[in-house]
C-alpha cells in the first residue's frame, strides 16, 4: 500500500514575543502515514497541532525541522499539491465571484480550459447540488451553500488526496450529512482523505484509521476498530481518555 | 410627529433671520465687498493661489518653457558663481546680444512681466546659461525628452489659453490689479476684444476704484481700439492723478506707469491736434524716463511740426 | 503562466465589479464637464484648462485606483483567508506576485485608456481635432509608470500588513518622486557631506516617474511627438524597476509563515 501523507520528526515552533520562555513549540516531532485509499481522521483537542499539521502538509508554515511530504514529494513544492484538494474549515473564497467563476478559476491553476474544465464544473456543482445556483455570486450564499463550493473546489483537479478542515463545522444536520455522504462517495472512489474534526461519531463512522494528537505529539494511530477493541471503549472514550479526562467523571 | 416638525422648522426661521440680521451689523464696512465662496473657503490663503494662477497664465504663454523653482534656485546659483568670476566677461550677454532695457520694454508691451531673472529669459534658451543649464546627468538628460525644451510663445490668436487663468486669479484676489491689466492686454490686443477688455477692467476697478494703472488700461483702451479720444483723455488724465496720489510722495514711484500715461497723453494731445499740451505731457515724461532723448526727439518733431504750421 | 492569467483574471474582475473605479470615472467626467460649462470672456474655443484640469483629475484618479487596488491585493487575501485555498493549490508564491501585480496593471491599464478616450473626445469637442498619436504616447507613458507604482505597492502589501499604510505610504513617495524627484541632484549640491551624497543616491535610485508626468505640458501644449527610441527607453526602464520591486516582494513574501489558525 502506497504512503499519500507522511511526516518523520516533524517539528515546528512559533517565535513566542511574549514570553521570555523561548519559542512556542506547536508540534513536537510528529510522525503520521496516510496510505492511500484510506479515510484519516486528524483528531485533538484545540491547540493540539491539527491545524498546524495541515499548515505544513498544505506549505503554508515552514517545518523547523523533520521532514513532511504527499506523494513523495517534499511539501515545500508546490507540484506536491497537484494531486490534492483542500477545504478549510472556513469558508475563503472571493465572495465578487459567482460559483461557476471560482470554479474556473480554480481549474486553470490545474491547467483545465474549455470544454473540459465546463464538463468538470457541471458535475461538480450537480454533486454539491448548486447547479441551479452557479451563476451567483458566493457572496449571496448561505454558509451551507458557501461550504458546498468549497467542497467543490476541492475537487476541481479530481485530487487523489483531500485534506478536509472541520468539514462539516457550522453546519445544519442536513448539510452535515450531505458531507458525510460526499466524504464517503469519494472514499468509494479509491481517494484518499485526511480531515480533522470534532465530530467523534462522524469520524467513527467514516474513518478506516484515525490518529490523536496532543500538545503537538502523536498520542495514538490506529485503525479505528483495532483502538476500539484495544481499549474496549467508543472512539469518544478513548479520545477523552487520551487528552486527559477522567472517564469516571462523565455523568 | 407633527408638532415636532412644525418645531424644526420655526427653529430653522429663528436661526435665519438671526443670521440676516446679525450678519451686515458684524461686518466691517471695508469687508462687505466678498470674493465670495472662494473667501470663505481658503480665506487669506487665495492670495498664493492667485499668485500660482498667475504664474500659470505666464506658463502657458510660454507654451510650458517655464522653470521649476529649483531651476530657478540652480540659475541663482550660477548666476553668484558668475559674479565671483567677474574676470570672465558673462556669455549671456555676449552671445544673445540680449538687450534689458529692450526686454523690460517688451515686458511691458506685452502685459507681463518675468520674474526669473535674466538667467530664464527665454530668448536665451540656446545659450549656456538658459534657466536649464546644462544636463547634471544621464537622467536630467534623458528627462529633457519628456519636458518642453523650445521657448514659444502662443500665436495665432492661441494667448486665450491664458485668460481663464487670469480670471481665476482674479477671481481669487480681485485687489490683484496687475491680473486685470495684463488679461485686457491680451483680450485687446491678441484677442481683438475690446469690450470684453473693458468689462474685466472695470471689475478690477470695482475692486480697487483707486487704482491708476487700471484707469491707465482703460484709457489706452479707448484711446487704442475704440478711437474715442474725449473719454480716453479723461481716463488718462485721472489716472494721472491717482498716480500723483498714491505714488507722488514715494521715494520709488511706479515710474513705468508714469511713463504710460504722460506718454500716452501726450500722443493723445498730439494727434488731437494740442501741440503745447503734448510737448507739456512729453515733457513730464522725459523727466522720469531712462532715456530722454527719444522722448526729446519726438518733442522736436512735434515742435518743428507746430513751427511749419504756424 | 496559466495560473499568472487566472490570478490576473481574478484582480480585473474584482475591479470592474467593485464601485471605485465607476466612481471616480464619473467624478472625473463630472468635475470636466462642469468646468467645461464654463465660457471665460464668453470665448468657448479656450481649452486649455479645461485639458488641465482633467489630466489633473486623471493622474489622480489613475494613482488612487493603481494604489488602492495594488496595495490591497495581497493584504486582502490574508485578511478574508483566500489566500489559503488558492496556495493550497500548485501555485507558486512567485505566481501570486506577478498575477496579482499582472491583473492590477491590466486593470489600471483599462482604467487608464477609459480616462485618455474621454480627454480626446473632450479635446476634440472643443479644438476640432485630436493628436492620437501623443495620445497615444502620454497614455502609454502613464501607463508604464502606473506599472512601477503597482509593483512598488505590491512591494508595500508584502511589508506592512494594513492596506491603509502601504496607500498612504505609497502615495508619499509617488507624490515625492513625481514633484521633486527630478530636482533632487540639484537639492543636493546645495547640502553638505553626507548628506550629499546620500540625496544624490537618493536620486540615481528612485525610479523616475516624472517623465510621465511631465509629458502632460508636451500634450497641453501641442508639441511635436518625442521619438519612438526615447519611448523605448523610457519603458525598458520602467520595466526594469518593475521587476527590482516584484523580485523584492517575492523575496519578502516566500518568507511569510501563514497560518490558517
Amino acid at each position: 500500500m502506497s504512503v499519500i501523507v507522511k511526516t518523520e520528526r516533524l517539528r515546528v515552533e512559533y517565535p513566542n514575543r511574549e514570553s521570555r520562555n523561548g519559542p512556542k513549540v506547536a508540534l513536537a516531532g510528529l510522525d503520521l502515514q496516510v496510505n492511500a485509499g484510506e479515510v484519516f481522521g486528524f483528531l485533538g483537542p484545540n491547540g493540539a497541532g491539527k491545524t498546524t499539521t495541515m499548515n505544513v502538509l498544505l506549505g503554508f508554515v515552514p517545518p523547523s525541522s523533520g521532514t513532511a511530504s504527499l506523494f513523495g514529494i517534499d511539501v515545500r513544492q508546490p507540484i506536491a499539491r497537484q494531486r490534492i484538494g483542500y477545504l478549510p474549515e472556513n469558508t475563503y473564497y472571493y465572495k465578487f465571484l459567482t460559483a461557476e467563476e471560482l470554479l474556473r478559476f480554480y481549474a486553470r491553476i490545474f491547467g483545465l480550459n474549455g470544454a473540459e474544465a465546463d464538463k468538470r464544473i457541471a458535475e461538480l456543482l450537480k454533486l454539491v447540488e448548486l447547479e441551479h445556483a452557479g451563476k451567483r455570486q458566493i457572496k449571496t450564499y448561505s454558509k451551507g451553500m458557501q461550504q458546498r463550493v468549497g467542497l467543490a473546489q476541492a475537487l476541481i483537479n479530481n485530487p487523489e488526496l483531500l485534506i478536509l478542515d472541520e468539514p462539516t463545522s457550522g453546519l445544519d444536520p442536513l448539510g452535515r450529512m450531505k458531507v458525510r455522504q460526499i466524504i464517503q462517495r469519494l472514499k468509494a472512489e479509491g481517494k484518499t482523505v485526511f480531515f480533522s474534526s470534532h465530530e467523534l461519531g462522524e469520524v467513527e463512522t467514516v474513518c478506516d484509521r484515525v490518529a490523536i494528537v496532543r500538545q503537538g505529539e502523536l498520542r495514538v494511530q490506529g485503525r479505528v476498530s483495532d483502538l476500539v477493541q484495544q481499549h474496549n471503549c467508543d472512539l469518544e472514550k478513548i479520545f477523552l481518555k487520551i487528552v486527559g479526562y477522567e472517564i469516571n467523571a462523565l455523568p | 410627529m407633527k408638532r415636532t416638525a412644525l418645531l424644526l422648522v420655526l427653529m430653522l426661521v429663528l436661526a435665519f433671520s438671526l443670521s440676516a440680521w446679525v450678519n451686515p451689523r458684524v461686518t466691517r464696512e471695508d469687508e462687505r465687498y466678498s470674493g465670495g465662496a472662494l473667501e470663505v473657503m481658503l480665506g487669506e490663503g487665495r492670495r498664493m493661489f492667485a499668485n500660482h494662477l498667475a504664474v500659470k497664465a505666464d506658463v502657458y504663454l510660454h507654451s510650458g518653457f517655464y522653470p521649476s523653482i529649483f531651476d530657478q534656485a540652480a540659475a541663482a546659483e550660477r548666476r553668484e558663481s558668475a559674479v565671483a568670476q567677474e574676470a570672465k566677461p558673462h556669455v549671456h550677454t555676449a552671445e544673445c546680444k540680449h538687450d534689458h532695457e529692450e526686454a523690460d520694454e517688451h515686458a511691458h508691451d506685452h502685459g507681463h512681466t518675468h520674474d526669473h531673472g535674466e538667467e530664464s529669459c527665454p530668448e536665451c534658451h540656446n545659450c549656456d546659461t538658459s534657466f536649464m543649464g546644462r544636463p547634471m546627468d544621464w537622467i536630467e538628460r534623458f528627462g529633457r525628452h519628456f519636458i518642453v525644451s523650445e521657448h514659444t510663445h502662443l500665436e495665432g490668436g492661441k494667448a486665450r489659453e491664458i485668460l481663464p487663468w487670469l480670471k481665476l486669479a482674479a477671481e481669487l484676489d480681485p485687489q490683484r490689479v496687475e491680473t486685470y491689466a495684463v488679461g485686457a492686454y491680451w483680450l485687446r490686443v491678441d484677442q481683438k476684444r475690446a469690450d470684453q477688455a473693458e468689462r474685466f477692467l472695470r471689475e478690477g476697478l470695482k475692486a480697487n476704484p483707486q487704482s491708476h494703472e487700471l484707469y491707465f488700461e482703460l484709457g489706452r483702451l479707448y484711446y487704442e481700439s475704440y478711437k474715442d479720444l474725449p473719454r480716453a483723455r479723461n481716463l488718462l488724465q485721472h489716472a494721472y492723478r491717482l498716480w500723483q496720489q498714491n505714488e507722488g510722495d514715494k521715494e520709488e514711484p511706479d515710474r513705468q506707469s508714469f511713463l504710460g500715461i504722460t506718454v500716452r497723453l501726450g500722443k493723445l494731445e498730439h494727434e488731437s491736434g494740442n501741440p503745447e499740451k503734448a510737448i507739456q505731457w512729453l515733457m513730464m515724461a522725459k523727466a522720469h524716463s531712462p532715456s530722454p532723448d527719444s522722448l526729446q526727439k519726438q518733442i522736436d518733431e512735434i515742435q518743428s511740426e507746430a513751427a511749419g504750421r504756424n | 503562466m496559466n495560473t499568472i492569467f487566472a490570478l490576473a483574471g481574478v484582480v480585473i474582475k474584482d475591479l470592474y465589479r467593485r464601485k471605485d473605479f465607476y466612481v471616480l470615472f464619473v467624478l472625473t467626467a463630472l468635475l470636466t464637464l462642469l468646468a467645461g460649462s464654463t465660457t471665460f470672456f464668453e470665448d468657448k474655443r479656450i481649452s486649455g484648462y479645461l485639458k488641465e484640469l482633467c489630466l489633473a483629475l486623471i493622474w489622480l484618479a489613475t494613482l488612487v485606483i493603481a494604489l488602492t487596488t495594488a496595495a490591497r491585493q495581497i493584504p486582502a487575501e490574508r485578511e478574508s483567508r483566500t489566500i489559503f485555498p488558492l496556495l493550497a493549490k500548485p501555485v507558486t508564491r512567485w505566481q501570486v506576485v506577478v498575477g496579482k501585480f499582472l491583473g492590477s496593471w491590466l486593470a489600471v491599464g483599462v482604467a487608464v485608456i477609459t480616462f485618455y478616450l474621454f480627454l480626446g473626445a473632450v479635446t476634440a469637442a472643443r479644438d476640432h481635432s485630436w493628436p492620437v498619436a501623443q495620445y497615444f504616447q502620454a497614455a502609454w507613458l502613464h501607463w508604464m509608470m502606473l506599472g512601477v507604482v503597482v509593483a512598488m505597492a505590491m512591494l508595500g502589501s508584502v511589508l506592512f500588513s494594513a492596506p491603509s499604510v502601504n496607500v498612504t505610504i505609497s502615495f508619499i513617495v509617488v507624490g515625492g518622486i513625481l514633484m521633486v524627484g527630478q530636482h533632487l541632484h540639484k537639492v543636493a549640491l546645495r547640502l553638505t557631506e553626507p548628506a550629499q551624497t546620500l540625496l544624490t543616491l537618493l536620486y540615481f535610485c528612485i525610479p523616475h516617474l516624472e517623465w510621465a508626468f511631465n509629458y502632460r505640458d508636451l500634450l497641453l501644449f501641442e508639441q511635436p511627438l518625442i521619438s519612438w527610441g526615447v519611448m523605448a527607453g523610457a519603458t525598458g526602464y520602467w520595466i526594469a524597476y518593475m521587476f527590482a520591486f516584484l523580485i523584492a516582494a517575492w523575496l519578502v513574501f516566500r518568507r511569510k509563515s501563514l497560518s490558517v489558525g
